[in-house]
């Protein structure tokens, strides 16, 4: 190799002027960036993923679930985006964390809370033929309603009592346990609910919630954000990785019924650098999220609250470290 | 909390337009990935916005910007996680990476061991003397030397087709 050949080589490397320009554009809009690649992100499972396990679904999934088969297929849920301005979130991962005044969007089944995934915004179902299975009931009690009117016919706590798609009628989701999530048919449109609490506020037991949501087999990987998930923090995806994290999640005890106390401590460590949304995500495209407090070493999944293992603690806690550095 | 910017957007533009090019070849050069490459520039570039190091001259100014980049591009390469996190690649980006993974006479270079991808990046490419190089990555000259050597005589085997094995 001679010397120019060496040059020829080195400047070959790059950057191109379209990595120039977008460096330039991310240093300058930082914020920007991690939005843009967030959203970028998101379409790709929102739309490159779904069409490629849609495909996969129509081929194996749904002659495996004709059929009986023991093993449930994994049903891509994919939501119907309407067109909104670019600058709000449309996330249609995990569940949403309300805004001050926002009525929460759940309803109770069997003794469980469901709150509707992606903020109530509908999903496609209509490949999983939802009617023509039998319907498990229909919403006829108006929580909202009924605490407008002081909660004295105790819908909050009432199989069957929502606040969101009243008069909605209540499926089995085919591939899920219906004690971790549900379909909801109103109007033509279909939308999913998720275990988020029991409707006697006791505390979900963390095994009992991986074993419905059947996370051995549907977690694809496990990010760790920055609390408000605009940052991602950590990822793993390898599967001896994701099965550990599963394992430990399985492992978690429940806190319990916090004090006022401990609850006034969780609340004041709701800030970026105290608590993490650790995402974990699944292969049918939507993700559960957790809130991870390292310090108080605690970590609520939907409404309960977990103590943070020792084990857990012995595995992770080298990653705040880092990040507070 | 975020630190105060030292520089306006005004003079980072400059900079970035000056040396954009010898930071992004010194992280590639290191990370050998594309998408780590435009990161650890972004990132230099986010760092100097918030430092306020005092420069002399452009020569000064390339320096820092050097060493920043090799100091980050060594911390990416240090930590795991980062090398295991999943990709959010650009079309461009994927594109790119593709090229250069069959582009064999690069890979050659790229193949070199690291310790000699960058002093050889910075005597040719860059036109630095071996004292310069040895100051810039905080080593003896004479070890400069010694990796230009054996860094050159790394890249005429594997030329030649002989396996240095």
């Amino acid at each position: 190799m001679t010397e120019k050949e060496l040059l020829e080589r080195l400047a070959r490397i790059g950057p191109t002027n379209t990595q120039t320009e977008r460096m330039l554009q991310r240093i300058m809009n930082p914020s920007e960036a991690k939005s843009k690649q967030k959203r970028q992100w998101r379409w790709s499972y929102r739309i490159a993923l779904p069409a490629m396990l849609g495909a996969l679904l129509i081929g194996f999934g749904l002659p495996l679930l004709m059929n009986g088969e023991e093993e449930p297929a994994i049903v891509v849920l994919k939501p119907i985006v309407t067109p909104v301005p670019m600058s709000i979130d449309i996330s249609p991962r995990g569940l949403h964390l309300p805004q001050l005044g926002e009525v929460r969007k759940f309803l109770n089944y069997n003794g469980s809370r469901y709150e509707f995934l992606n903020n109530g915004q509908p999903y496609d179902l209509s490949e999983l033929k939802l009617e023509e299975s039998e319907p498990l009931g229909k919403l006829e009690y108006d929580i909202t309603v009924d605490m407008q009117n002081g909660g004295t016919n105790g819908y909050a706590s009432r199989d069957f009592g929502t606040t969101y798609m009243t008069e909605g009628i209540l499926y089995k989701l085919p591939g899920y346990d219906p004690a971790f999530r549900l379909a909801v048919a109103r109007d033509d449109r279909y939308y999913i609910v998720q275990l988020v609490g029991h409707t006697d506020d006791s505390a979900i037991a963390a095994k009992d919630y991986v074993a419905a949501a059947r996370l051995n087999k549907l977690v694809e990987r496990v990010e760790l954000l920055e609390y408000t998930g605009s940052q991602l923090l950590h990822a793993w995806s390898i599967e001896k990785e994701v099965r550990e994290w599963v394992k430990h999640i399985a492992a978690f005890e429940s806190a319990g019924k916090l004090t006022n106390e401990q609850y006034e401590q969780l609340a004041k460590a709701r800030v970026p650098g105290e608590t993490y949304k650790l995402r974990v995500v699944l292969k049918d495209g939507t993700a559960i999220d957790m809130l991870l407090t390292p310090r108080l070493r605690l970590i609520s999944i939907g409404d309960s609250q977990y103590k943070l293992s020792d084990d857990w603690v012995t595995t992770y806690s080298y990653l705040f470290q880092s990040n507070n550095q | 909390m975020e630190e105060p910017l030292r520089r306006t957007s005004k003079d980072i533009t400059q900079i970035y337009q000056r040396h954009v090019h010898t930071v992004y070849k010194v992280s590639f050069m290191l990370l050998k990935n594309v998408v780590d490459a435009e990161e650890v520039t972004q990132t230099v570039f986010l760092k100097l916005m918030q430092s306020d190091v005092a420069f002399r001259d452009h020569e000064h100014e390339k320096a820092w910007l050097i060493v920043t980049a090799r100091n980050h591009s060594r911390n990416v390469l240090k930590h795991w996680w980062r090398r295991m996190r999943t990709s959010l690649e650009e079309t461009d980006q994927k594109l790119l990476t593709e090229q250069l993974k069959h582009d064999d006479t690069l890979g050659e270079v790229l193949a070199l061991p690291a310790k000699y991808r960058l002093p050889i990046y910075l005597f040719y490419y860059e036109g630095y003397k071996t004292k310069e190089i040895a100051e810039l990555l905080a080593v003896n000259e004479a070890t400069v030397r010694t990796q230009l050597h054996t860094g050159r005589k790394l890249l005429k085997l594997r030329i030649g087709g002989d396996s240095d094995d």
